[in-house]
């Protein structure tokens, strides 16, 4: 049995190599801005109000 | 039997599945879970949290809509594709509306071609400080379709190809537009004529 990997055996994760490099596509100092934005991007969360919710809720238990 | 408490601890998958045979409690983890990224990119793009409430609930209709036809297909993306189908909505209402809300542009919009740039005294470290804190005003300075592919990717998780689908670009406008929204925000944290506006 053929010990080396060839493109055959290849795990399907590295079929798509977009997916797999897409965290590596901006260069450094973009990914480490969008690190230290993260915690502040996180701060901007905001909720929808109850009322809507309840709307969707009520909607679903319509149909 | 389930409980809301079991129900925490299910997958995506699992809740739209239980949900589409019936069980209405499923939707309401659903929604819990993800309300918030929903909301906020939704918010974050029209600036009114009236009009972000009414495209947050059509969403979620079409969701319902869409779940309970069997027509959703796309396995263990549930965020990303109602992402997609919230974005849509966004893009329709401002068809709609025939304006735009923000600063609309090319890829290479640079935010000093409409703002003053003053050099920075030193004086100033605590003005930047607050800057930074300030980023949600910055985001809405931003053109929409850098600010969509910031929003979509933090909020919504969605990956280039994603974005670039959803978006009608190719993968590398939509890093172009990110790597310009980024450049951009650069330029707003050290830019005292943002932060004292």
């Amino acid at each position: 049995m053929n010990k080396f990997q060839t493109h055959q055996t290849k795990p399907n994760i590295c079929k798509n190599y977009l997916e797999v490099a897409d965290g590596h596509l901006l260069a450094v100092e973009d990914q480490l801005l969008l690190k230290v934005l993260k915690p502040r991007l996180d701060q901007l969360l905001r909720e929808p109000s109850e009322d809507v919710l309840c709307t969707i809720m009520a909607y679903a238990e319509l149909l | 039997m389930n409980t809301h408490k079991n129900l925490q601890t299910r997958t995506d998958q699992e809740l739209i599945h239980e949900f589409i045979s019936g069980y209405q409690p499923c939707l309401e983890v659903l929604i819990a879970r993800h309300k918030s990224k929903i909301y906020t990119s939704i918010y974050l793009l029209v600036k009114d949290s009236y009009l972000a409430e009414d495209i947050f609930q059509e969403t979620f209709i079409k969701v319902i809509h869409t779940l309970q036809a069997g027509k959703y297909n796309e396995e263990g993306k549930f965020l990303p594709w109602v992402i997609r189908i919230a974005h849509n909505l966004v893009i329709d209402y401002f068809r709609k509306q025939k304006r735009n809300p923000v600063i609309t542009n090319v890829d290479g919009f640079d935010i000093f071609d409409v703002i003053q740039f003053y050099d920075e005294p030193l004086e100033n470290m605590m003005i930047r400080e607050q800057s930074h804190q300030d980023l949600k005003r910055m985001i809405q300075l931003l053109p929409t379709e850098q600010k969509e592919v910031l929003i979509m990717r933090h909020y919504g998780d969605l990956s280039f190809k994603e974005i670039a689908d959803i978006t009608g670009v190719s993968i590398n406008t939509a890093l172009g537009r990110m790597r310009y929204a980024l450049n951009n925000l650069r330029k707003m944290m050290v830019s005292p004529v943002l932060v004292n506006k």
